[in-house]
This record gives C-alpha cells, structure tokens and sequence, in this order.
C-alpha cells in the first residue's frame, strides 16, 4: 500500500473554549474573569493562523506490524498490543502534527515571558494535534466503512509509542516504515518527534470487545489519563447512539 | 513610604499587572529601597501569596502566569542589580525534562516559579541526558535537581541519574526532585528521589524546605 497524505481544515482541529477552560482545571461552576476568555481568544485565533494540520498513513500487514512493533524489543512483557495485534484485522500506521509554526510560536512566546499566551498555546496545539490523529483516525473509519471493511460490532482505536507499554523506541521503525519525513516530522536519536505537537501511531481495528481494556497493566500504575479506557468508553457511547 | 510602595508592589503583582509591577519597581529602586527588600518583600512576596490562592484552587494556572509574567517584568530591573551587588539566591535547582521525554511545559512552569520564589534556576531543556544532569548540578554547584517526564518510558532515566551521581560518589551533594503526570510518591521513593513534586506550588515548597534545612 501507498502512504496516503491527508490535509486537514485548521478549524477542525481548533479546541473549544470550553475544552481549554477545562483543561485549565476551571471547574464550570467557576466564571473566569475576562482576560482569561480574552487569553483563549488570543491563542485560537493564533493558532488558527499557524497550524498547518496534517497525516500521513499506510495500512499494512499484521505480520509486518507485528516485526514492527517488536521493535528493538524494549516493549513490556505485557505489552497491551500483543494482546491486541491477534484479535485485530486492520493495521493503519499514522503520524499527524499541527504543524512546526505553531510549535515555534509557543518557544518565542515563553522566551518573551509571556507564560500565559504561550502556556493556552501550547494547551490549544497540544489539543490541535490530538484532534489531528482523532480525525485522521475517522478518515481511516469512513474509508474503510465506504469499502464495506467494516464489520458490525467492530470499531477502530489508536496506540502510540510510550504509551500502554509498547516502548518509545518503537518509534524508531514506525518511522522507517511511515517516512512522516513526507509531512514534515523527523524524529531524533532519542525518539522526539519533530513539531512537537506531533502524534504517531498504530489505528486497529478490531472487535470492540477486544478494546475492552482493563487497566491493571504494571505500567497503568504510572499512567493517570488512562486515555484508552476513555477512548473506549467513547466508542461503545458512539456505537450505543448508532443502534 | 517604602511599606506603601512594597504592599503596592505586592498588590498589582497578584493581579498580573506587568506594567504596573515594572513601574513600581523602577519606582522603589529610584527611592533607594534596597534591591533585595524589593524582590523579598516586593515581588516574592506577592509570588508567595498567588501560589498560596493557587493551591488552595482560589485562582487558575492562567492566573498564576499573568503574576509570573509580572513579576519577570520586575525582575528585569532588578537583575542588574543583583549582579552589582553580589546577592546571592537563596538556592540554585537544575532543572531538565529526562531523556526521551519532549514534554517540557511542566518543566517550564516549574522553572517560572522557583524564579518567582527567588530561587536560580538552571534550565537544561527537554531530553537531558542523565550525565547532562549530573555535569550542570556539579558545574554550577546546584542544591537541588528536578527532573520531569510525561511517558511511562522515560521514567526510569531519572533513577539513572541518581546512580549515576551515586556511582560519582556525590549523591548526597544535591537534593532530588521528580515531577509528571505519571510519576508518585511510590515512585520518587523507589528510586531514591527525595520528593515527588504533583505540581509547580509543591516543587517550590520541596526547594524551599531542601535549602532550609541545609
């Protein structure tokens, strides 16, 4: 298969103001003043004007994901995708970035001392960059369900490196294979990926059952946003709406 | 006089005025209030108070960096100085996000306010070595060093960088402090750190107590 390159509209990756108050930990029942709404403002229009929201992905064979995968055999022995590349009959490689302008901004902002632009900036592109691989993981759906692919009772979900024990290291051959190189992201020696507000990774697709992780991996000890278990509670919320 | 414009100073630095910080503080240096009355009674003064509404959650991160851009707008005046006349912080941290970890936000808040409690701070960025950490505390004859990570991966280099200034010999010349979303109490005791910082209000607190009790 042929890497697919996917431009994105910028406003589609823009964070509500409600998700960034959130973000911020401000409870609803609190009213910020004005200069925090007028700070939101100030970092969504920014980031409007400096994302450059975009993905590649490549679906490839499961044998050939699971050699990538083991990587440089750093993975935790209970790696959740071990459990997870057998139930699965789909493997779409994907790295999605906001863009390197928006991640320069961000630098020039702190350099400035202006922390509170720069920290709702980084807040918004951080977002911007989860809301890229969000899409670009609905593209992948649509694309696969308009080629009837999609089973009943299946569904996709995404992992990344550093993350639910598969090893940042396992960047490395993502990276060979992928060549996001093509959209602009490099990625260092030590596995940093290059715009920051970048996201690389694996989107499955499998029986939903299969997502039903359980969260006592020795690793989601460490692990406080538990972004899988959401993800999947998402997904049965989505598919519970569909019926 | 000198009271009026420190409690002044105090004041708009809670609000985040940084133009009413840097005025004042042009405006207590030109009446020879002493430069390090200014910054303690002045402005870290005023920092101590926003991180007290902070972690009582009266105020918002946001907030607390209106006061941090103010009180670097005061600072700007006071640097010079400092230097002059050779006055010295209370402490030195050097402060890094590990090897393998981009995610430096944490960091950076961390490194706003210790400045903003007087501290000096030696920033080495993102993707710090454990021998960078280990060279920079030794080099600038730093107290504490803080380190923060994101990814369960890159945890483990912070323990490396403690074996690696025990294998120096020179562990108990700093103090350790580890901070991230994933990390713990369990954590920072398992590796031999000396505290485990939940946020930026705790790390300053930790640094605080660690030059004390020197």
């Amino acid at each position: 298969m042929k890497p697919q390159l996917h431009e994105i509209d910028v406003d589609q990756t823009l964070a509500t103001t409600a998700s960034l108050l959130a973000g911020q930990s401000i409870p609803d029942s609190v009213t910020p003043d004005d200069r925090i709404y007028q700070l939101i403002k100030d970092a969504r229009k920014l980031y409007s004007d400096l994302a450059e929201p975009k993905s590649l992905t490549i679906e490839i064979e499961r044998d050939q994901f699971a050699e990538l995968f083991i990587g440089e055999r750093n993975n935790h022995p209970d790696a959740l995708l071990t459990e997870l590349i057998p139930l699965a009959d789909s493997f779409t490689l994907f790295a999605s970035t906001a863009g390197q302008k928006v991640c320069t901004e961000i630098e020039r902002l702190f350099a400035s001392n202006e922390f509170p632009l720069a920290s709702m900036l980084d807040a918004t592109a951080s977002e911007g960059a989860d809301l890229v691989a969000e899409i670009t993981q609905e593209m992948i759906r649509k694309q696969l369900k308009n080629n009837d692919q999609l089973d009943a009772g299946q569904e996709l979900l995404r992992f990344s490196p550093g993350y639910c024990g598969w090893h940042i290291s396992g960047q490395h051959k993502l990276f060979d294979t992928l060549q996001p190189s093509l959209i602009g992201i490099e990625l260092s020696e030590s596995y940093l990926m290059s715009p920051l507000k970048s996201v690389s990774g694996v989107i499955l697709k499998a029986p939903i059952e299969a997502f039903d992780i359980y969260d006592n991996f020795p690793y989601c000890a460490d692990c406080r946003n538990r972004s899988c278990r959401d993800r999947y509670h998402t997904l049965v919320a989505k598919m519970e709406n569909n019926k | 006089m000198t009271n009026d414009i420190l409690t002044q100073l105090t004041q708009v630095l809670q609000t985040g005025d940084a133009t009413a910080v840097s005025d004042l503080t042009k405006l207590a240096i030109d009446q020879s209030i002493g430069t390090k009355i200014i910054l303690d009674d002045g402005l870290i003064a005023g920092m101590n108070i926003v991180g007290e509404r902070f972690k009582k959650h009266e105020i918002f991160l946001p907030d607390l960096l209106f006061s941090a851009k103010a009180f670097y707008a005061g600072l700007e005046h006071l640097k010079p100085l400092l230097l002059k006349e050779k006055i010295a912080s209370p402490g030195k941290v050097v402060i890094g996000t590990v090897q393998g970890d981009q995610h430096d936000i944490g960091k950076n808040l961390v490194g706003i306010m210790l400045e903003g409690a007087g501290f000096e701070v030696v920033d080495l960025g993102k993707d710090v070595s454990p021998e960078q950490f280990v060279d920079a505390a030794v080099e600038t004859n730093a107290d504490v060093i803080g380190m923060s990570a994101l990814l369960t991966t890159t945890m483990p280099v912070m323990k490396k960088v403690i074996d690696l200034a025990t294998e120096r010999k020179i562990k108990d010349q700093f103090k350790y402090i580890v901070g991230g979303a994933p990390l713990s109490d369990k954590f920072a005791k398992e590796i031999g750190a000396d505290a485990y910082c939940f946020d930026t209000v705790s790390a300053v607190e930790c640094v605080k107590g660690f030059v004390k009790g020197k």
